[in-house]
């Protein structure tokens, strides 16, 4: 574990919430939860974290729209996103990459591949960069 | 001539007068009586013309006692050219009785007069009939110079030469005058008579001929007026138009009203209007209207009239009108079939939309709560939350590890109703072992720990490139391992392997097991329902649904499974899949086309590139792009980097031709997302191949383009 990261997790879930805070603080991360895609955009905005762990279902503005909006904003858009979703369809993938995310995780995930791509995503951050490379 | 024959000739002048008057009388009671029938007519003809010899008869100039000069010739004459021989025969028959009760000196050469006279007149009727043109005047002449000359053999009979001499002194002069002149005005009178009553006839013939025509056309024919004063009339409607509007023809006729007000009411403007268009332009009316009858629904009229201007700036129509009512209702009916077609295809499209979503969205909801369970196991497994002793971390190990069997079982079920959908996409691609290991052997690994089974992975080194989907196939191999896991696991593990199989165009992937084995007639059974490619439902029969999905992904991939099985042993699920050399993939494709048919098919290539500012991700993106618009049937080849081919089971040139263009237009509308520059797009049907007969030649074709891509490759 090279550094503590501070992550923001929106998730809508509470359950895998806690979990993703439980286990992230396990390991020496920073992270914090919220649990709408409006309030998740505010708290991305205001605080920019170092990695953001986004849910594709959430109840107010669905994970996409976070992306979008995210990658309008002068600072934010350099936040590297991983996406942690139970819609797996490659419809989902594909449109969350070009959207900008840094990787797609399936769920129920692994947690190793995921702090692994948390490190990934954390060590090559580029403004703005489109990073096609998939998680898997 | 002598004073005497000038008597004569006047008397022969009345008498022939008196004649006129008689055929002018006969004319009226033939023109009254109408055409007679055939033999009726002649007889008639007879009796007319020999009562005219008569009554000329009854007006002689007796030139001596006994001795008659007259006309009579004349008529008797005509009557064979206006009655014909029997008509010229009876005649003469009459005006003999008649000459008989007269008596006299002359008597015998009056018969043989009119004898003569009707022999005369029907040698020139044969005559004019040989001519073939008809009767004219030149005959008319003839048959006055015969007559002539007939009276004058006539008298030669005289009873004593004196008395014939005498006659034919005084009657010649005046005969060879008044004969030839009077058959002349009398036969012109006649021919003058016959030509009007043929011409009469002709018009009540062609008019009856028109009327035939146009009651029995399926139509009304009409004509329209519309005076300068803007009036509608109709001079003319064929009778149907009672059948088509339900007005008699002699009712329109007379009052246009009755045809305008069955115009359907909504109709009636617009009819108006063209009306008025057509009129003004002179152009061909063609109008399509409804009309409503009193006795049923509305019918459909289509009218074409052609205008023309009257002098005084009326404008007249000549035009049909056809009752269109099924034709209407025909393409009604297809116009509603159409809209049926398109909202049914909406639906079915909706209903695609909507059980690809349920398929996600349950799956969805199945995933979620999976990744509670599996996320707080672990975390008490890991002693996150309090130290746990040695058995309860291996059953929190076995909780995660159900939990992703689960989480396998749930994608199996998406596959399964994706793959009975037809719904599955399949990403065929070049990849290499490692790419499809790599994917499941953590999950596999993690699974083994938890059912305490070893397992390893063996992969012959230098494989060469597969040609298949490896997210599927990395499926089968998860569902393969759970399998070996759970039946053939505790004893001696489980291995993973990899190598070349006897084909160099073949790779064999494999898990084997060290368990109790399967029996020879479960494994035959098990074989079979590999064999069969058949429903996917015979997961009831007791089929695991993992093994399903293996078929059928394996089937999808152009690969095939087998099983060995040793009792006590062991036993092997493999599955060979072709490695990436096309003319070989091409040869497993036609081979499983030819194995789900029973006659022969077609094949048709489809050449796509892209050319431009393409870098390696964009690409990609194309190749994505076109995985996705593959369908089952399909095989799509990435040939190198920017060049692929497509084989469909289209053959028709249209649908070949609008599917190459669906793909440019797609991939150029995919290019603008991804790329900043233009990039060119290339779509092409090449051609279509007939299998299997021609199988050896397309499979020759892409060994060709094979070498090609590889002397690109290399250069």
């Amino acid at each position: 574990m090279a550094r503590s990261l501070r992550i923001l997790v929106i998730e809508d879930d509470r359950e895998i919430a806690r979990a993703l805070l439980l286990r992230l603080k396990a390991v020496g991360h920073d992270p914090f939860a919220m649990h709408e895609g409006g309030s998740g955009l505010a708290a991305a905005i205001a605080t920019i974290p170092d990695v953001i762990i986004l849910d594709l279902r959430l109840p107010d503005m669905d994970g996409f729209a976070v992306l979008q909006q995210l990658q309008q904003h002068d600072i934010a858009r350099v936040i590297p996103v991983i996406i942690v979703s139970a819609n797996v369809a490659e419809r989902a993938k594909r449109e969350a990459m070009l959207l900008g995310a840094h990787c797609f995780i399936e769920k129920p995930y692994d947690f190793r591949k995921l702090l692994a791509a948390i490190d990934r995503a954390a060590s090559t951050q580029l403004p703005g960069a489109v990073n096609t490379a998939a998680a898997s | 001539m002598d004073v005497f024959s000038q008597d004569i000739l006047v008397a022969l002048a009345a008498n022939l007068a008196l004649l006129a008057l008689a055929l002018i009388a006969y004319n009226q009671i033939t023109a009254f009586l109408g055409k007679l029938p055939g033999r009726f007519g002649r007889w008639f003809a007879g009796l007319a013309f020999g009562l005219a010899a008569i009554l000329s008869m009854s007006v002689p100039i007796a030139v001596e006692p006994g001795v008659l000069v007259d006309g009579r010739a004349v008529p008797i004459g005509l009557a064979a050219l206006f009655g014909g021989p029997l008509a010229a025969a009876a005649a003469a028959v009459l005006a003999a009785i008649y000459r008989l009760t007269l008596g006299g000196a002359g008597e015998i050469a009056g018969l043989i007069g009119i004898v003569l006279a009707a022999l005369s007149g029907i040698l020139v009727a044969k005559l004019a009939r040989q001519n073939g043109s008809g009767l004219a005047y030149a005959h008319l002449l003839l048959l006055g110079i015969l007559l002539v000359f007939s009276q004058l053999v006539a008298t030669l009979f005289l009873p004593g030469s004196d008395l014939a001499y005498t006659v034919i002194t005084a009657a010649t002069a005046p005969e060879a005058v008044a004969l030839p002149l009077g058959t002349l005005f009398l036969g012109t009178l006649l021919i003058q008579e016959r030509r009007r009553r043929d011409a009469e006839a002709a018009v009540i013939e062609s008019e009856r001929r028109f009327h035939t025509i146009t009651d029995n056309l399926p139509g009304v024919v009409y004509q329209s007026l519309l005076t300068v004063g803007g009036e509608i009339s109709y001079p003319f409607f064929s009778a149907p138009v009672q059948e088509l509007f339900g007005v008699t023809a002699e009712e329109a006729m007379a009052d246009a009203s009755k045809i305008l007000n069955t115009v359907h009411v909504d109709d009636f403007d617009r009819l108006t209007a063209s009306i008025k268009e057509s009129a003004q332009q002179l152009s061909v009316w063609d109008h399509e209207y409804r009309v409503v009858r009193k006795d049923g629904p509305f019918r459909w009229m289509h009218a074409k009239a052609v205008p023309h201007r009257r002098e005084n700036g009326d404008v007249m129509w000549d035009g049909i009108i056809t009752d269109e009512t099924e034709r209407k209702i025909a393409e009604m009916s297809l116009g509603v079939a159409n809209q049926l077609l398109t909202s049914t295809n909406q639906r079915l499209s909706t209903m695609y939309e909507t059980a690809h979503h349920f398929v996600d969205n349950v799956a969805h909801e199945f995933r979620t709560p999976l990744t509670v369970i599996k996320e707080f196991a672990s975390i008490m497994e890991e002693g996150l939350v309090g130290e746990m002793n040695a058995e309860q971390s291996d059953y929190l190990r076995v909780i995660c590890a159900r939990v992703d069997d689960l989480n396998g079982l749930v994608n199996d079920m998406l596959d399964l109703s994706r793959l009975e959908a037809g719904l599955i996409g399949v990403s065929r691609r070049e990849c290499v072992i490692p790419d499809i290991v790599g994917r499941v052997e953590s999950i596999l690994e993690r699974r083994a720990k938890a059912s305490g089974v070893d397992f390893a992975v063996e992969i012959e080194a230098g494989l060469p490139a597969l040609f298949c989907d490896p997210e599927k196939i990395g499926r089968v191999l998860i569902n393969l391992g759970i399998n070996a896991f759970k039946y053939g696991g505790e004893k001696g593990g489980v291995r993973l392997w990899a190598r070349r199989s006897g084909n160099p165009r073949e790779i064999v992937i494999g898990v084997t097991d060290r368990g109790p084995g399967i029996p020879a007639e479960k494994l035959e059974m098990i074989f079979e329902r590999f064999k069969q490619a058949g429903g996917l439902r015979d997961t009831a029969k007791g089929f695991g649904l993992g093994l399903s999905i293996v078929r059928e992904l394996a089937d999808l991939n152009l690969g095939e499974i087998a099983v060995e099985s040793v009792v006590g042993e062991g036993t092997t699920f493999s599955l060979t899949l072709p490695v990436f050399d096309p003319p070989a993939i091409v040869a497993r494709y036609i081979a499983k086309l030819a194995r789900e048919r029973t006659s022969s098919f077609y094949v048709s290539d489809i050449r796509i590139s892209v050319s431009g500012a393409v870098d390696a991700a964009a690409a990609a993106d194309c190749d994505a792009f076109l995985q996705q618009q593959v369908k089952r049937e399909d095989l799509l080849m990435r040939l190198g980097p920017d060049s692929w081919i497509l084989l469909t089971v289209d053959k028709r040139d249209a649908d070949l031709r609008s599917k190459a263009e669906r793909l440019r237009d797609g991939l150029v509308g995919h290019a603008a997302e991804i790329a900043d520059g233009a990039l060119a797009v290339e779509a092409q049907p090449v051609g279509v191949w007939r299998l299997p007969h021609q199988s050896e030649a397309l499979i020759a074709r892409f060994r060709a383009l094979r070498d090609m891509a590889l002397a690109r490759r290399s250069a």
